[in-house]
């Protein structure tokens, strides 16, 4: 019961953030003339051809503040407006291009945490031997490269040097002929799942190959977050009080470092989580160019190059909603991982 | 009686920033079977990290630099005598929280807040008592069989639990077994001793003083008062009976009346576990009140060692004096404080370390460190003012 | 010297020394941390090859000098030569001009975006800590706002509505980064303000904005000079990115991110090389890591430094 409420209550709080999403796209939108504006408000290309009547029949030069209660009206029953680089209306093109961007974060988040925290954790414990100065330059590289300039690097040497062992892209041409082709269902339109769930295990195994190298990109550059503040909440939790008692306990090392001190450490990490997952949006713009991986990153890239004004605007709310949703699943693990804090 | 704890000459520095901190030097003391020695002195003496020394729980930038550490390992009333300085790390383990163990300054921090108190006492048990409690867990799986109203897949489970027990008692931890016991289905002796580990928490709490300990068991430390989270730090220290116990001023955070409290379980658990204690506090009031005997530590030495009423009575030292003249205590109407300040052990003062502040020093104090010397029955100084 | 005078600077050195000491102990702490003298080493040599760009590598057009000269119209990048030390990328733009002066262009992103985010922050937290209300739930709301949408995209969204070029990135990247500083900012007067000695300055008459100047942002400089060293590295970062998707500078405008862009085409070389057009693409990408490295490292020594919490004692 106490959940239920708590959830309920965390859903009202989105609110006040979704509002102020909404004013934050309505402001960006209003520095752009009418006509450009008019691709927010039709749902079909035919009803561009004559914009004159778009901006009559949506009073975009009626005063601000009716406009933005006009498109809020529009967005509250699902229209998002015209993306002319998908060829069709924003939110279709979203559930569109999401499974290609679930596939990638998928693969890519689980290894962010498990190597950030490992990496984290090996280095609090060994302080100032050579692995965590090993792990600590690991980390500072990885943040400071440009996420477009490594993906470039690395299909230079694994799609170039080795002829095309990790090619780009979501898929093979063959693969990709037969997930078209009328006997493959596509269940979730995640390639690697539906795959598996159509037991074509070649497709599976092409999916993952074109899947590695985003994956790498996205990891080498997200992991260093995860790590720096493992390593900090790690070294922390080294110091206090109950790792002296554990220890006068009898307790080993081993039991000390992945009982006691770990599991306390992992409550910053999992704070964090949230903003792991918006930069990990960024990163899929990024990546998702630079491998022509056709999902949400690589809609939005060409949408902002293309003037596409619909579906950028689209971005900003999704990502909005999104930071919301993972915030509150975040609370709950917070929650989870720390009996203090309580729900409600 | 016969020796329980042995310490000689022991010296621990820290290595900082600002340089080396020599928190201990030279210290020497005993602790008898089943006695009670109380230690006392100001912040930053050095009474935590001799018990921290004497556990071996000092770690960088600290060292132990040298000294023993000889502890007496009774066996059928057979003596032998380790010196725990010598000792490997994995044996100092099996030592600590069985044979010695300790209570801490601040129960909220020393309690696990992520563990409830019932998986925090369990750890003792399943620690050092692996044996017993696997025992225990064949006895009463061998009980559950014998019942006639079983479901076959009931009798299966309990058959492998059972196999794993025998494992586990028959050849100690190997791989294999360690390996066996992630899996599921084949790892439900673990969820066995860890019920059994638990049960023994309860009882261990109840004898604590803590009310309705079934329930006690799972919660966490953070929905516990200071008091009742004291009584299970006392609890964990205890689990497996040690032969010495050493409180790090277990009191000194508490309210006044749940001191009291403490105190006296305390006192009461000594006699009942027949265990020895080594009382570190600051307050001398405290200390008469547990202890038989006192030593009196200043600046990482030890300055006079002596039991309860000898110390009072005929207080030696300059510093116990004026320590003692720093106690409020009903007709005395102006308290003194004792001139100066606590030195800086990076730089300790050369000789006697309390010479600086010393009413009666004079140049020897200056030069040559005063050696502990028996001066009575019962009593020991390092002055050179007193003996010989 | 008068003996008021004497007292007064024993006075000023008493209340400095712990300030003075906990200087130099960073100071030999950073001359320790061999990790943070390698930033400062890369930054340094950015910083000269900023300032000696003009010698280095002379404008072809001095009136437009980040400008990077073409040499030819042909795609096909041309290799490393004695008059183009680092080759030339797809149209023949001189890769080490662009390099040089690019290193121009990282430095005025740098400073002019963690510049400004830090004046509005520092403006926008302080208003918000101290008075607190109405003021600080609408400061906050936005600062909320801003922070719940990924920095690239946000910063997409205004560049595509400002329009594309590198002062409309710059701005994007203002408005997108001043939030965090007005919250550490905020935390910081929050926690400091209840202090006893900001209520003694409060008792001795001191006016607000001297009590802001004086002495909550003392307190509160180092995790910000921590966090902008972090940013300047970030910053260029992103702008680049944006710069990489075509979103920033125009074309033929001497910054790393677009030399990156033109060599998307030439990743993999004719038959036979596949690496044959390396430089391209290899050689401002160094040029962007190092950048971004020497701050991250600088930042991240300061950060160990002064973090009391990991320092040892």
């Amino acid at each position: 019961m106490k959940m239920t409420n708590y959830i309920i209550r965390r859903l009202l709080l989105i609110i006040p953030v979704l509002i102020g999403v909404s004013i934050i796209i309505f402001i960006i939108l209003s520095l752009f003339s009418p006509e450009q504006r008019a691709a927010v408000f039709v749902t079909d290309v035919k009803q561009l051809r004559n914009i004159q009547s778009v901006i009559k029949k949506h009073g975009l030069d009626a005063p601000i503040y009716v406009q933005y209660f006009r498109w809020i009206v529009e967005v509250l029953h699902g229209n998002l407006g015209w993306s002319k680089t998908a060829e069709r209306p924003v939110l279709d093109a979203f559930f569109y291009f999401l499974p290609n961007t679930i596939e990638l974060g998928l693969f890519s988040a689980p290894l962010i945490i498990l190597i950030g925290i490992y990496l984290g954790e090996t280095s609090a414990v060994y302080r100032d031997k050579p692995i965590d100065h090993l792990s600590r330059i690991f980390a500072i590289v990885g943040w400071s490269l440009p996420s477009f300039w490594l993906g470039l690097m690395l299909l230079m040497i694994f799609y170039g040097y080795f002829s095309g062992l990790l090619p780009p892209e979501a898929l093979g041409v063959q693969a990709s002929l037969v997930v078209k082709s009328g006997n493959f269902v596509r269940f979730t339109r995640i390639n690697t799942i539906d795959a598996l769930l159509n037991r074509r295990w070649w497709i599976f195994l092409d999916a993952l190959r074109h899947l590695i190298l985003p994956v790498i990109t996205l990891t080498i550059i997200d992991c260093a977050m995860v790590m720096r503040i493992m390593r900090s909440s790690m070294l922390e939790a080294m110091g206090k009080g109950y790792i002296i008692t554990a220890r006068a306990k009898g307790a080993d090392e081993r039991t000390v470092i992945k009982k006691h001190a770990r599991r306390n450490a992992m409550i910053p990490v999992v704070t964090v989580s949230g903003y792991l997952f918006a930069m990990l949006m960024s990163g899929v713009v990024i990546t998702e160019t630079i491998f022509d991986r056709k999902g949400l990153g690589w809609w939005w890239a060409r949408a902002a190059i293309q003037l596409d004004i619909p579906a950028v605007l689209g971005a900003v709310l999704f990502n909005g909603i999104l930071f919301v949703l993972t915030n509150l699943i975040v609370d709950l693990l917070y929650a989870y991982f720390d009996p203090r804090v309580r729900l409600g | 009686m016969s020796e329980l704890l042995n310490v000689q000459d022991l010296k621990t520095n820290f290595y900082t920033y600002e340089g080396v901190v020599k928190a201990l030097d030279e210290v020497s003391f005993k602790i008898e079977e089943g006695d009670t020695l109380g230690l006392v002195g100001e912040t930053g003496c050095g009474k935590s990290v001799t018990s921290l020394s004497i556990m071996r729980l000092i770690f960088p930038p600290g060292k132990i630099e040298s000294g023993k550490v000889i502890f007496n390992l009774k066996n059928n009333s057979k003596s032998r005598y380790v010196d725990l300085l010598k000792q490997t790390e994995h044996w100092m383990q099996m030592i600590r929280g069985n044979e010695i163990s300790m209570i801490f300054q601040e129960p909220s921090s020393a309690l696990n807040p992520v563990y409830t108190v019932g998986e925090q006492i369990a750890e003792s048990f399943l620690l050092h008592q692996k044996r017993q409690l696997y025992q225990e867990a064949a006895s009463k799986i061998d009980k559950e069989l014998t019942k006639k109203r079983n479901f076959f897949i009931q009798r299966i489970t309990l058959s492998i639990e059972k196999k794993m027990c025998q494992l586990a008692l028959k050849e100690k931890e190997t791989f294999i077994f360690k390996f066996l016991s992630h899996i599921p289905l084949l790892n439900m002796h673990l969820h066995r001793i860890k019920k059994i580990a638990l049960d023994k928490s309860v009882v261990l709490l109840r004898m604590m003083g803590v009310p309705n300990p079934e329930g006690v068991v799972y919660r966490y430390p953070h929905e516990l008062s200071g008091g009742m989270q004291q009584r299970v730090v006392i609890a964990i220290a205890l689990a497996c009976h040690p032969k010495l116990l050493i409180a790090d001023e277990p009191t000194s955070n508490l309210d006044v009346t749940i001191q009291a409290q403490i105190l006296d379980l305390i006192k009461e658990l000594k006699k009942t576990m027949k265990a020895s204690v080594l009382f570190i506090s600051h307050d001398l009031g405290v200390i008469a009140e547990v202890c038989r005997w006192v030593a009196v530590m200043y600046a990482g030495c030890i300055c006079e060692l002596a039991t309860v009423e000898e110390l009072f009575e005929n207080p030696l030292h300059p510093y116990t004096r004026a320590l003692l003249r720093s106690i409020p205590r009903p007709g005395i109407k102006n308290l003194e404080s004792i001139e100066g300040n606590v030195p800086n052990l990076v730089n300790p003062p050369s000789g006697c370390r309390f010479h600086p502040r010393c009413p009666k020093a004079k140049e020897k104090c200056t030069r040559v460190k005063p050696k502990i010397k028996k001066v009575g029955k019962d009593h020991f100084v390092a002055c050179h003012f007193y003996g010989d | 010297m008068s003996p008021e005078l004497l007292q007064k600077k024993e006075k000023i050195r008493k209340r400095l020394e712990p300030r003075i000491k906990e200087l130099k102990f960073s100071l030999s702490r950073i001359k320790k941390s061999p990790l943070s003298m390698v930033g400062l080493c890369i930054i340094l040599f950015f910083a000269i090859i900023a300032l000696l760009a003009p010698v280095i590598a002379p404008p072809k057009y001095p009136y437009d000098p980040y400008r990077i000269p073409r040499y030819g119209y042909s795609a096909t990048p041309k290799p490393p030569s004695w008059e183009h030390p680092f080759g030339t990328t797809e149209g023949q733009y001189d890769i080490f001009y662009g390099v040089i002066w690019g290193t121009r262009t990282a430095f005025r992103i740098g400073f002019m975006v963690v510049g400004s985010i830090m004046v509005i922050g520092i403006i926008l937290g302080s208003l918000s800590g101290y008075y607190g209300g109405i003021i600080d739930e609408i400061i906050m709301r936005i600062v909320d706002t801003f922070m719940s949408i990924p920095t690239l995209i946000l910063a997409m969204a205004l560049v595509t509505a400002l329009g594309h070029s590198l002062d409309k990135v710059m701005i994007a990247l203002i408005i997108v980064g001043w939030p965090s500083y007005a919250r550490l900012i905020r935390g910081d007067i929050l926690s400091v303000r209840e202090e006893t000695y900001i209520e003694a300055a409060r008792a001795t008459g001191v006016s607000d904005f001297g009590i802001i100047f004086k002495h909550i942002l003392p307190n509160a400089i180092y995790p910000l000079l921590i966090m902008a060293s972090l940013d300047i590295g970030a910053m260029v970062l992103t702008a680049a990115a944006l710069s990489f998707l075509g979103l920033g500078a125009p074309i033929g405008y001497a910054d790393w991110g677009q030399m990156i862009s033109f060599a998307r085409n030439w990743i993999i070389g004719p038959p036979g090389k596949p690496l044959a057009y390396w430089y391209t693409v290899t050689i401002p990408g160094i040029f962007i890591l190092l950048f971004v490295l020497g701050w991250n490292l600088l930042g991240d020594a300061f950060r160990d430094i002064l973090d009391p919490k990991l320092r040892r004692k």
